[in-house]
């Protein structure tokens, strides 16, 4: 109690003198900038997750064949949550001669539980919202139903034994975008569905449980529920519900949480340095307090209170500031941001607090440490200066400190561990450069002016000290770097995923004599097109021909692939969004039959070249040799295949043919035309889950630049408290300098040249971990295409310079105003 | 009081042991004021520092008050300075963040005395810096910062007080009115005072002088005066 009351009187009385000032300064830009980020992250993160639910129409979709169970839907509203049941089923509906199979969806009145439901009155019209099910004895239709049919509002429309009113069109539907949903919906209220008499044992069905509510109860609820479905129950979230979207968001919120903790390791180096500097100006302190009678540990205990008050104070001033920042960029972004921005999280707040704590302490106690090691002779003998710590010992505990802080907020091991071992590797690396290069810079320099040499010089005896700095800066620089590199790389690979004429219409159930007239269409009506494909299902039956029961592991077993036919096609071309990886592909007509296989399944499967594969088409069995590994995007909207046989091999197999095509909004009525031409096809419009999509795409794109400007500016008051936290040595010789006679002009020279060759060397070395970095990022956790980034050579010394000589020679003023006397008596 | 025996100070070199000092032995009485005198690098500020348990001998005992410091360890010694010792330096060594009332009430706060304080504003009365209470050290001259220095080193009532070339850093006048001071508060308090100087003037006025050279002790005055009255007044 008497220490922590020891320490108080301290702190007050230091923080009177200012002598808290750069390292409170240090803590207070670190933690405004981390919770500024850490707040809008996580808002908009939770934002952007909404956004995605409309998509979806529902945070989690819970499915089953089978009725489902009571339990589970009360289970739900005990967790809270808001839900809605729906059926879906197949079936064939009729309207006077006119019949065609579509997909059923009976709905409660809680539908939608996200997302909007638009109704028209004709087919392509702009809709009215509407939330719940039709009224009872009614339906809504899809577009192309309408115009199959030849239906109008008000007509009737059969389904099993029921009779129903056609009362609208439907235009949008939320969760209505699912890629195995070919047939065209009706939409009707669940009350009506046992009337219709159509449910009979040994119906497929697809009973649903829509689930809204908060990320906690969701989560909460999975995890119930989870242990209790069997092989054909599925509980679908945002991201396994449109994979576009849930990779696109998992890359967000990756780079975004990545931008939060590089900016916390940003304000970690200057407070690091703070707590260094704050340690050396307390060596005599400290001696002196031992001469007094201060035991050993005591004198730590001391001072670690003292950095607990400093820093409790400079956290939660920057959690102020922190805050107030988010509120007012809130505001000025209103218009861009996610519509329901959701509230602030006290926790991440506390979270920041801690971190703010830890990071002191980790980062400063290396430093108090050292005062620890004060002898009390030093009273008599300043030169006693105590051992510092085992460079070793003071990496290892700062690793610690970062990668336990780094995980708390990144959550993936992966990062944390390339950021740390990366990150340390480089640092060696840079120090020995930095080390040569400072030799060099002094051999170069030889027969310059006096200035210069001396500048140099300077550098290269206080070695250890510039090293320091060097690290120092270059760390920092190398954090914006690789925030900058990966914004670009990201926001790019975003824009050139979702062109804006990327295809948002599929097209199916193509006949094979219609593909000339298809295609023809296509070319006078200048419709960009994938490509057409010959579509015909498969079930794999046997790997080398082995039954894959007998070959392969009971996780294998469970793929994809091996549960349900496959769409098998031939081609001879490779789609754009397929990338060769392994084989050839030389894909022919007239050549033995041979199939291209996917990457991830011919790896899961434990697939390789020159394997065969055996698929059931209808009876009968084909049986052709693996002779390419592809790799597939499935984000692309272009028709995709796990194999794909060679040209015309499958010919003799009934088929039907299948594209995805572009069509702009406000030629939508072209549709209409299509379908008159082209009877048994199906269009799946994908065009409004797209600009659902792209709208997220874009928030996320603004986040990411938002927290990068961020990153940015913590980043430049960092350098700057940093070189103000390393001045006291430089004024001090200067003050000398300028004692035994040198001139203003001679000490803003060598001012110059020192910090111009930090600059230098800091840049270069920024300009190699950051490339590194990024490199091991964009593979490890984006899964990027990694890039070399040339003009990074050049521009990152040029910025160095830019920004460090400026500040430097702006703190260095001091030194030419102050008279010396005063400089040298303070030191 | 203060019982030296057989203390030597040794220090690993590349050339083998050196001898900073070398088997000294002397007793200092209770109230008693004395003087290490000696050359630069005689051993003066070793044996300082070793009688003040700030660091250990190689060989030998220091007894203060019955209690052998030598062979206490690092934590207890300070445990018996907070109680036992007094300083003053050369070179003040006040703490720049602190006033002048702070700088002396820091050893009472240390000890967690409820009047640190009142205290030390009546011990900054006694060395004449009532006014100066609430000034920085570099707010203050050289001697006024002794002073302050003075009034910390009596504020916890030591049994001994050690002085570091107390005068050193001064010019002569002020020099005369600082030592002026240590030796009156010296008398009022009733101290022990060792100190360490090589001002003959002052080391005259303490009541017995302790020459060192090369590490080892080669006058007592105590002893030589007895033997040889006015060798050292000369």
């Amino acid at each position: 109690m008497l220490n922590i009351k020891l320490a108080w009187r301290l702190f007050r009385r230091e923080w009177r003198s200012g002598e808290l000032g750069v390292l409170m300064f240090a803590l207070w830009i670190a933690i405004s900038g981390l919770s500024a980020v850490t707040l809008l992250v996580d808002r908009i993160d939770r934002g952007m997750t909404k956004e995605a639910a409309q998509v979806l129409g529902a945070d989690q979709i819970l499915s089953s064949p089978r009725a489902i169970d009571a339990e589970w839907v009360s289970q739900a509203e005990q967790f809270q949550l808001q839900h809605s049941s729906s059926l879906w089923f197949s079936s064939v509906v009729v309207a006077g001669e006119e019949f065609n199979l579509s997909t059923i969806k009976a709905v409660d009145n809680q539908f939608p539980l996200a997302g909007t439901l638009l109704i028209a009155d004709e087919p392509f019209a702009e809709g009215a919202e509407k939330v719940g099910a039709p009224a009872q004895g009614s339906v809504w239709l899809s577009p192309r139903l309408m115009h199959k049919l030849q239906l109008k509002k008000g007509d009737k429309l059969q389904i099993g034994t029921s009779e129903l009113v056609v009362d609208g069109v439907i235009i949008s539907e939320p969760g209505g975008g699912s890629f195995f949903n070919f047939s065209p919906t009706v939409m009707m209220n669940l009350v009506d569905v046992e009337a219709t008499n159509i449910i009979q044992p040994g119906s497929r069905l697809n009973y649903r449980l829509s689930l809204s509510g908060s990320e906690q109860a969701l989560a909460d609820y999975a995890e119930w529920v989870r242990p209790q479905l069997n092989r054909t129950q599925r509980l679908t979230g945002i991201n396994s519900g449109a994979p576009a979207l849930g990779s696109a968001l998992g890359r967000a919120k990756n780079y975004l949480n990545l931008s939060g903790v590089l900016g916390l390791l940003l304000g970690a180096i200057a407070i690091a340095i703070a707590a260094n500097r704050y340690a050396i100006r307390h060596f005599d302190h400290s001696a002196l307090l031992r001469c007094l009678g201060v035991k050993k540990n005591q004198v730590v205990v001391i001072f670690c209170w003292v950095l607990v008050f400093a820093g409790a104070l400079g956290t939660i001033a920057g959690i102020f500031t922190g805050y107030w920042l988010n509120q007012i960029l809130v505001m000025v972004l209103a218009d861009v941001l996610p519509s329901e921005l959701p509230g602030l999280r006290w926790t991440t707040l506390a979270l920041d607090f801690a971190t703010g704590m830890v990071v002191l302490l980790g980062f400063a106690l290396p430093a108090l440490l050292r005062i620890r090691a004060i002898e009390p002779m030093r009273i008599f003998r300043r030169e006693l200066e105590p051992m510092a710590m085992s460079s070793w010992l003071v990496l290892a505990l700062s690793l610690v400190v970062m990668g336990a802080i780094l995980f708390l907020y990144a959550q993936n091991l992966t990062l944390v561990l390339v950021l740390l071992i990366g990150g340390s590797l480089l640092m060696a690396v840079g120090l020995l450069l930095s080390r040569l290069l400072l030799e060099a810079a002094k051999k170069i320099t030889q027969g310059r002016s006096m200035a210069v040499r001396f500048g140099v010089e300077h550098l290269s005896r206080h070695r250890s000290a510039s090293l320091i700095q060097i690290t120092a800066f270059g760390l920092t620089l190398t954090l914006l770097f690789t925030i900058l590199l990966l914004r670009n790389e990201l926001i790019v690979d975003w824009q050139e995923q979702l062109p804006e004429d990327a295809p948002n219409h599929f097209l199916v159930n193509l006949q094979p004599e219609d593909v000339e007239g298809l295609n023809e269409f296509f070319t006078a009506q200048s419709i960009k097109s994938a490509g057409l494909y010959p579509m015909i299902r498969g079930r794999m039956v046997a790997i080398n021909d082995q039954a894959p029961k007998d070959v392969l592991s009971e996780k294998a077993l469970k793929h994809n692939t091996l549960r349900r036919d496959l769409n098998l096609t031939w081609s001879s071309q490779m789609a754009d969004s397929n990338q060769l990886l392994e084989g050839d592909w030389s894909m022919g007509a007239n050549e033995q039959t041979h199939i291209s296989v996917e990457q991830k399944m011919a790896k899961e499967l434990g697939l390789k070249l020159g394997d065969s594969l055996t698929f059931d088409i209808g009876g009968r069995q084909v049986s052709a040799p693996i002779t390419s590994i592809r790799k597939v995007d499935w984000d692309s909207f272009e028709p995709n295949f796990y194999v794909i046989f060679n040209d015309e091999s499958l010919k003799s197999f009934p088929s039907t043919y299948m594209t995805s095509f572009f069509l702009a909004s406000d030629r939508k009525l072209l549709l209409n035309d299509l379908l008159e031409r082209y009877p048994t096809v199906s269009i799946i419009e994908l065009d409004l889950i797209l600009k659902e999509v792209r709208k997220v795409f874009t928030q996320a794109s603004l986040a990411v630049e938002i927290v990068l400007i961020f990153v940015i500016l913590t980043g430049l008051a960092i350098l700057f408290a940093t070189i103000r936290a390393t001045l006291d040595d430089k004024m001090y010789e200067a003050a000398l300098l300028k004692t035994i006679g040198a001139n203003k002009g001679f000490v803003r020279k060598t001012t110059l040249v020192e910090y111009w060759v930090l600059g230098v060397l800091a840049g270069g070395f920024a300009a190699l971990s950051a490339q590194s970095l990024a490199l091991v990022l964009y593979q490890q956790v984006f899964q990027i295409t990694p890039e070399f980034h040339g003009w990074l050579w050049f521009s990152a010394p040029l910025v160095a310079v830019a920004l460090i000589v400026p500040a430097g020679v702006w703190g260095n003023q001091r030194v030419l105003k102050t008279p010396p006397a005063q400089i040298l008596k303070e030191a | 009081m203060l019982i030296v025996s057989h203390l030597s100070r040794k220090v690993a070199t590349h050339n083998g042991h050196l001898t900073i000092l070398d088997d000294i032995s002397f007793q200092v009485t209770e109230g008693e004021s004395v003087a290490i005198i000696g050359a630069s690098g005689s051993g003066k500020s070793t044996l300082l520092s070793l009688l003040a348990g700030l660091d250990q001998p190689s060989s030998g005992d220091v007894e203060i008050s019955g209690q052998s410091i030598s062979k206490m360890d690092e934590d207890e010694r300070a445990i018996f300075r907070a109680s036992n010792i007094g300083f003053v330096f050369q070179s003040f060594h006040l703490l720049p963040t602190l006033t002048a009332l702070e700088n002396v009430a820091l050893p009472l706060e240390l000890k967690g005395a409820t009047n640190a304080m009142e205290r030390a504003e009546e011990l900054l009365s006694k060395v004449g810096l009532a006014d100066r209470l609430t000034h920085y050290p570099k707010q203050m001259s050289g001697g006024e910062q002794q002073r302050v220095a003075i009034a910390r080193a009596f504020a916890s009532e030591p049994k001994v007080l050690f002085a570091d070339e107390p005068t050193g850093n001064l010019d002569t006048k002020t020099g005369l009115r600082i030592a002026d001071l240590l030796f009156e508060m010296n008398e009022t308090q009733g101290t022990t005072l060792v100190l360490v100087t090589h001002d003959r003037q002052l080391a005259l006025r303490c009541q017995r002088r302790l020459e060192l050279e090369a590490g080892s002790l080669i006058l007592d005055s105590s002893v030589a005066e007895e033997a040889q009255p006015g060798v050292v007044n000369a």
